[in-house]
């Protein structure tokens, strides 16, 4: 991934800030079963490995966290417009970004 | 809490002392009645008539302009005249008396404010402001606050600010954190930060139509919306509150010919209130016709009638605030939390178009506060604001941010910069399901609810006070914005939203469900049903939208969306 523009940048700046908070607040309410479907389906090219997928994932997240799959699930464009996969708005809050503890 | 740096404080007070009394009214003109004193008021042009003067010492071919001024309140009829000084002083020579005239009619067609100078004469028994100046006053009140406070109380708040971490957009002592206070200008009153941010844009001054931010409350009574106004919204800058069905009439609230004199345009309490806010109180009470007449008002910023022969457009660029009850019948079990909102009557999808913010909670204190809530009513009751170092303090704090909210909405920070990520966020909130549901979309875009959105970031960046829009702002307007949409709908239902069910994948599945019960392959459901994607069947089948059976069939499970609305979708 590169960023081509200030305007991508900030984007990038506030996606992290924002969404993939609450994208990761999300995403670990799920079941392992679940969450390994959702992140999967997010990153697109992930081939399962192993007899264990499920914990190969859970060891891969372990090293390098969520931020990578959200990054595969977000599109930016050097105008700093972005559109999400839908598994991201799905794992935001019922409503979006909004924390109910705001 | 943290405890206020003096710093801040002391900085506050030291403006402070330094304010005036700002002339918005005709008030001191009416007292000087008796006095010929030199005097200046504004107020708005009701009627004006243009005579010949026939007596001899006036010189031939004169003119006497009377006019009456109004603010709604004080009523004072005025003259302006190009006699000899024998017949009458303050004579206006040549093209000015032309330019009075003009100046005249134009507040009176228009409604725009006029500001007066001159004093009180006698001609003949009746007992008339002579008026040697006159100016169109655009209503929209500079600050007292200079460059050079407003650059050190921003400074000042920057170097206190203590934020949790770098895109904490409220902080602790930036102006939104010293404005959400218990100590500054909430002391009177307990309520959610959610609902004190709504209530700091409330009370930006719209300099624009586009600037204007209403904003509607409706909730169980005995929850404070009244106290709201006077301890919180009154104290702090200008505003009236419209009261009840049978109060607030049409003509009171648009202006509409007097009964005494039909060339009298009587000033309503809308145009009267422009650049400033209006609240509602029991809107639930008002007829519809009332509503009806408030939405050019609240989409336009204007009103325009026609009078007689009089056509007249009265500028009303101002926020409202409705604060009202759901309608009796309501009740929380039974109704969907839209029924809330039907206290609007038959406008009720026009005037929540032109909502920026609605919250419909029965409570808005979520419960959670009693305690605090009761403190607080106790210590207004027992007069604990009232002539006490408290009381002292929080004037300053009002004071000081009457001027801060005015010399803030005359900043207009550039959205342009921001377009992309503005228009995303818009777009990914739109697209939700509970979006549609709340501000019954009926067309694909909704742009006043785009153009309302990007007002909220703009709005976040003057109460800071920041001339550029960054990051920060567009988090706090779309977390409002969130707030108010999830006060509106009931919760999704969690299951169906993690296996990302939205409104398209809904769409889907209502064609499918048109084309039959029962599908041998999926070529077949495919054929007609556009944007049936694999991956899309894949989240139907997950949902329990379809099933797939062993030879390839697909059967469409017709009661799903009955299960997903009452949130009984299982995943697997």
């Amino acid at each position: 991934m590169s960023i081509e523009s200030q305007a991508e940048l900030e984007t990038w700046k506030y996606l992290r800030a924002t969404y993939y908070v609450r994208f990761k607040e999300g995403i670990t309410k799920l079941s392992w079963d679940v969450r390994f479907d959702v992140l999967k389906n997010l990153h697109g090219e992930w081939i399962d490995q192993g007899d264990d997928p499920v914990g190969a994932m859970m060891e891969y997240v372990f090293d390098n966290g969520y931020f990578s799959f959200f990054c595969k699930g977000v599109k930016v464009t050097e105008e700093g417009a972005f559109t999400l996969h839908r598994l991201i708005s799905a794992n935001l809050g019922p409503v979006g970004i909004y924390d109910e503890w705001f | 809490m943290e405890p206020m740096p003096s710093e801040i404080f002391d900085f506050i007070k030291e403006c402070v002392d330094g304010f005036g009394d700002m002339v918005m009214d005709m008030e001191m003109v009416y007292n000087t009645k008796v006095f010929p004193n030199q005097v200046s008021g504004s107020g708005f042009c009701t009627k004006v008539v243009t005579k010949a003067i026939v007596a001899e010492a006036a010189g031939e071919n004169r003119v006497i302009i009377e006019f009456m001024v109004s603010d709604g309140e004080y009523t004072v009829p005025c003259i302006a005249h190009n006699a000899d000084a024998d017949y009458l002083e303050g004579s206006i020579e040549g093209e000015a008396l032309t330019d009075f005239l003009q100046i005249l009619t134009e507040s009176q067609k228009k409604g725009k404010r006029v500001e007066i100078q001159g004093h009180f004469v006698n001609l003949g028994r009746k007992r008339v402001f002579l008026c040697e100046n006159v100016e169109i006053d655009d209503g929209f009140k500079e600050s007292q606050l200079t460059k050079e406070q407003f650059k050190k109380f921003k400074a000042l708040c920057s170097k206190h600010n203590n934020p949790k971490n770098r895109w904490d957009a409220v902080g602790t002592t930036t102006p939104i954190a010293l404005m959400l206070r218990e100590d500054t200008i909430w002391a009177e009153l307990y309520a959610q930060p959610y609902l004190k941010q709504a209530v700091l844009l409330f009370c930006l001054s719209p300099a624009r139509k586009q600037d204007m931010i209403h904003v509607g409350i409706v909730s169980s009574h005995g929850e404070g919306k009244d106290h709201l106004v006077e301890r919180v919204i009154q104290p702090l800058v200008p505003a009236r509150l419209a009261g009840s069905g049978k109060m607030a009439t049409i003509p009171g609230l648009f202006g509409a010919m007097s009964g005494d004199d039909l060339n009298t345009i009587e000033i309503g309490l809308l145009p009267k209130m422009n650049h400033e806010r209006v609240a509602i109180s029991e809107f639930q009470t008002w007829g519809d016709e009332t509503f009806g007449e408030l939405m050019n008002m609240m989409a336009n910023g204007k009103i325009e009638m026609q009078k007689g022969a009089l056509d007249i457009e009265r500028a009303t660029t101002l926020n409202l605030l409705f604060l009202g009850n759901p309608p009796n019948y309501y009740s929380e079990e039974k109704h969907d939390k839209k029924e809330m909102l039907a206290a609007f009557g038959k406008y009720t999808h026009q005037i929540i178009s032109r909502l920026s913010l609605i919250f419909t909670q029965l409570s808005l204190n979520g419960g959670k506060a009693q305690e605090r809530i009761r403190n607080a009513i106790i210590s207004s009751m027992d007069g604990d604001f009232i002539g006490n170092e408290v009381e002292n303090d929080l004037n300053y704090w009002r004071a000081f941010f009457k001027e801060y909210l005015r010399y803030v909405s005359r900043m207009t920070p550039r959205l342009r910069d921001w377009i992309g990520t503005i228009n995303s966020t818009y777009d990914e909130m739109e697209a939700r399901p509970q979006f549609q549901a709340a501000f019954c979309i009926r067309t694909v875009t909704d742009n006043r609810k785009y153009q309302e959105f990007a007002n909220l970031v703009r709005a976040f960046a003057r109460l800071q006070g920041d001339e550029k829009i960054n990051g920060k702002h567009i988090k706090l307007a779309q977390y409002l914005f969130e707030v108010s949409l999830q006060t509106l709908t009931e919760e999704f239902p969690l299951a169906a939203m993690m296996e990302g069910v939205d409104n398209d994948l809904i769409k889907l599945f209502k064609r499918i469900q048109n084309k039959g019960s029962v599908f041998e392959s999926l070529a077949e459901m495919r054929a007609g049903v556009k944007g049936l994607t694999n991956d899309r069947v894949d989240s139907l089948i997950r949902s329990k939208a379809l099933t797939k059976f062993d030879n390839g069939a697909y059967f469409v499970n017709d009661s799903w969306l009955e299960e997903i609305e009452g949130g009984e979708l299982h995943v697997d």
